[in-house]
């Protein structure tokens, strides 16, 4: 009988038995985490900050993408009403359909197609009414056409990625497609943008120093991110 | 014969099939579930009003616009319809909705039976005899990758490590480095608006002409001596007086007319094209310009009996040299086509209208020249009025969108119409009129737009300063006294700013802004130590012109207002849209209706005041206010 061996019989191997190849394992592994909980403490410890989709107003066209490209069956973007913007024009082309017959809220005369513009009469000043319009969020499908009809006018309503609603996917399928590169990453801590003319609005008021701590313009302002 | 034993539901619970049946049920529901909001998904409408239906029946709704017995069956189709789709649109996604909920519950209870089904079948393990296999190649193997990944983890350890104790970073370390790897498309639109300017250059030195109008030729112009702005300011030479303020001093006025009845108006003559402009006097004469689509006018009446003297039309554009199709021009109708104040240097008459072309003529109604400077790209039409300074007609032409404006201040020779200076302005369409003032010994002109207020010096058009303080469509026209600059504009509101600085002021120089109860029309008024504005919806605000702050008071008048106040002596002169006129006396204290009048026809237009006369234009007549 042949008393040939293996080659690898030679060799002194450093792990004899599982028990040493799992404490080995152990300290490799203890040894990653480590390092891992070091670079996540030290990244926290510097700048970077969890962030999350947006949208930038000024840059938004309403294209309607945003309610066709979502991952989301409903998409989570929805349309936004700025009051301190808003004209609260009875003659809405934000509200009404461009060939409306009548001003009122019959379908056909109607732009949104969930009837998720609320309008509400409130007041009759010098022979000319103003009506306040509110968006039904539950409604809305981020279809945009509201916001390309206010365009016209004030501008006032704008679209607006929802963070109860945003999986905030590691690339947004809408950002993806997104015809004007409206889509851009924000501190989650203010993960809402206002337009630049609100935010010039709004820095007027804070501004006043009549106003307090409590002025809701201050706590709307600790919610947007200012650019 | 014994009875079948019931299993118990403890031994049914041990049975491993049991819950394969449970897991089986559990699976082929949760298939049911998926394949349902599968075909639920496949078959979804985003939008319910994009429906081939729903858009066939608004279409058809368009074309039925004048027969109203079609038009109202078809409405009721629609909200039929519309009621249809919108149920079936948030049926669905309250079935998308629940069976979402239903599949993850079915799911989880499949992968929970399977999970018992395996440990109720589990067998215990069979220990095979233990042997050494040191030897073994494929043992070694292991080791040597389970060494090899241990190593590029650490690897990895020691090189973040680097990074974070040397603070480099990969990425860009902010918005704006991270702008500058990616030129935004504004780079872009500079770049090709530099093109465009470039290229208009080119155009210009070639000799290529202007946007043309029929060539005028020149009349003969005397080299006479300009009335000086002392003698200017005994008329009423530009929008709101010589000084643009809406202010005369030590003059009266009746307290009351009507239009209809003839009551107090010394004089209405009909004014036959329309015309959103306001007159201007000049000695014995009245002008107004008026325009349709069609045709062009400027007019010329008797001060003293309202005559027509003389009326000179402005040839329209001529067709494009390359379409030669005529040039198209669409307006708002609030604005219309002759929406700009006149102006006069007191030798000539200036007017110009919104196909951005300006016209010049003598007093007595010859051409003296023309200039055009194309079409504004203006959303409602332009109607900055003109303003004149010594020799120069200034001329705001203000049009563009915030993203690519192609604003420019031009000054004008007004007595050969040609370029003395012209100056680009970085903002977009506004809709007032410049503020000439003397500053320090200087002449400058004060122009307000979108967001800024600029100041430039009339001698050159060299900018002096700036500030940002209005937003949105600006129409609202300054006014200024004792060295500050007053302006409001709807959004944000009203602003006082020291005259003096130089570059970007909106830090150092406003001294006050407050946000209630500013116009998007008509212009600010001073009165004593107060600034009035008057909104559109008919409220009359006051403001400490001092200290800004809360409204000194505000006062209701039930009508719309474009028409801009006026004072007059110690009163104020207010006339609503649909002619009703108010005359207010203004103090610290309130506001009080000294009388009321009527005009008799809509007005949107604001007065001219000369010698105790009121020279305003109506919808369809110009009158004169006064007693005989």
């Amino acid at each position: 009988m042949s008393d040939r061996r293996s080659p690898a019989a030679d060799v002194s191997l450093p792990i004899a038995g599982r028990r040493e190849f799992l404490v080995r394992g152990t300290r490799v592994a203890g040894a990653i985490a480590l390092g891992s909980l070091g670079g996540f403490l030290a990244g926290r410890h510097g700048e970077a900050g969890e962030t999350r989709w947006q949208l930038d107003p000024d840059k938004c066209v309403g294209c309607s993408h945003c309610s066709t490209y979502c991952v989301l069956d409903e998409s989570a973007v929805k349309c936004v009403q700025c009051f301190d913007m808003c004209g609260y024009c009875d003659i809405c082309t934000g509200y009404l359909d461009t060939n409306y017959h009548d001003v009122n809220t019959a379908a056909e005369n109607q732009l949104c197609p969930t009837a998720a513009v609320v309008r509400e009469f409130i007041e009759d000043k010098a022979g000319q009414r103003f009506y306040q319009y509110t968006i039904d969020e539950e409604a809305c499908i981020g279809c945009g056409k509201c916001v390309k009809g206010c365009a016209l006018m004030n501008g006032s309503l704008y679209l607006q990625v929802m963070h109860d609603r945003c999986v905030n996917c590691n690339e947004c399928a809408i950002a993806r497609v997104c015809p004007t590169q409206a889509y851009t990453r924000v501190p989650a801590e203010k993960p809402y943008l206002v337009k630049a003319q609100a935010q010039a609005l709004y820095e007027n008021k804070l501004g006043d120093e009549n106003r307090s701590d409590d002025d809701p313009v201050e706590q709307l302002m600790r919610t947007v991110t200012m650019r | 014969m014994s009875g079948r034993e019931q299993p118990s539901f403890g031994s049914l619970m041990q049975n491993d099939r049991t819950w394969v049946r449970i897991s089986s049920i559990a699976a082929v529901f949760s298939v049911v579930v998926a394949v349902a909001m599968l075909a639920s998904f496949a078959g979804r409408v985003v939008d319910p009003s994009v429906t081939p239906e729903f858009v066939e029946l608004k279409e058809s709704l368009r074309e039925a616009s004048g027969d109203e017995s079609v038009h109202a069956a078809i409405a009721n189709q629609i909200r039929s319809l519309d009621v249809e789709l919108r149920t079936e649109y948030f049926d669905r996604r309250a079935f998308m909705g629940a069976a979402s909920w239903l599949l993850l519950g079915s799911l989880f209870v499949t992968i929970a039976s399977a999970k018992v089904v395996a440990n109720l079948r589990r067998q215990p393990p069979q220990l095979a005899e233990f042997e050494s296999d040191v030897d073994d190649p494929d043992r070694i193997m292991s080791l040597q990758s389970l060494s090899a990944v241990g190593g590029f983890a650490v690897g990895v350890f020691l090189f973040s490590s680097w990074l974070i104790v040397s603070d480099r970073s990969v990425l860009p370390p902010d918005a704006t480095h991270l702008a500058a790897l990616f030129p935004e498309s504004n780079d872009v639109a500079m770049v090709a608006t530099r093109g465009l300017d470039v290229e208009s250059e080119e155009l210009e030195d070639a000799g290529a002409t202007e946007p043309s109008m029929p060539d005028v030729e020149p009349a003969v112009v005397d080299p006479e001596v300009l009335p000086t702005l002392d003698e200017k300011r005994k008329f009423w030479t530009r929008f709101r007086g010589t000084d643009g303020m809406g202010v005369v001093e030590s003059t009266s006025i009746p307290e009351t007319w009507d239009g209809a009845s003839g009551e107090g108006i010394l004089w209405k003559t009909p004014v036959d094209l329309p015309g959103t402009n306001s007159p201007i006097v000049w000695g014995d004469r009245v002008f107004l310009s008026g325009a349709t689509e069609e045709r062009r006018t400027v007019s010329c009446f008797d001060a003293a009996n309202g005559a027509l003297v003389w009326q000179t039309d402005v040839p329209l554009p001529a067709p494009e040299d390359d379409g030669g199709e005529p040039v198209e021009l669409t307006v708002n109708d609030d604005t219309g086509f002759a929406a700009p104040t006149m102006a006069t240097d007191g030798v000539r008459v200036f007017a110009i209208f919104a196909h951005g072309d300006i016209v010049a003529m003598g007093f007595d109604g010859e051409i003296v020249w023309t200039r055009s400077f194309g079409t504004p790209h203006n959303p409602y039409g332009h109607a900055s009025s003109l303003v004149t300074d010594e020799e120069r007609v200034l001329i705001q032409l203000d049009q563009g969108e915030e993203d690519e404006p192609s604003s420019r201040l031009i000054a004008l020779d007004g007595r050969t119409g040609e370029t003395i200076w012209e100056t680009s302005r970085d903002v977009p369409a506004s809709w007032s009129t410049p503020l000439v003032i003397e500053y320090e010994g200087e002449s400058q002109v004060i122009t307000c737009a979108n967001p800024w207020v600029i100041t430039y010096r009339t001698s050159d058009g060299e900018e002096i300063w700036r500030c940002d303080a209005l937003y949105q469509d600006v129409g609202p026209s300054p006014v200024m006294r004792d060295g500050v600059v007053y302006v409001c504009n709807e959004v944000p509101g009203g602003a006082a700013i020291r005259l003096g600085g130089s570059g970007d002021v909106t830090d150092t120089h406003i001294i006050w802004q407050v946000d209630f109860g500013a116009p998007d029309t008509t212009s600010p008024l001073l009165v004593d130590d107060m600034i009035l504005m008057l909104a559109s919806f008919g409220t009359l605000t006051s403001y400490d012109i001092g200290e800004g702050g809360d409204p000194v008071w505000e006062q209701d008048f039930d009508d719309g207002f474009k028409s801009s106040p006026t004072k007059i002596g110690d009163r104020v002169l207010l006339i609503g849209e649909s002619g009703a006129c108010w005359i207010v006396a203004t103090t610290k204290e309130a506001c009080e209706t000294v009388s009321e009048a009527d005009l008799g026809e809509k007005c949107v237009t604001s007065p001219a005041i000369l010698d105790g006369r009121i020279y305003v234009r109506g919808e369809k007549h110009l009158f004169c206010i006064g007693e005989s």
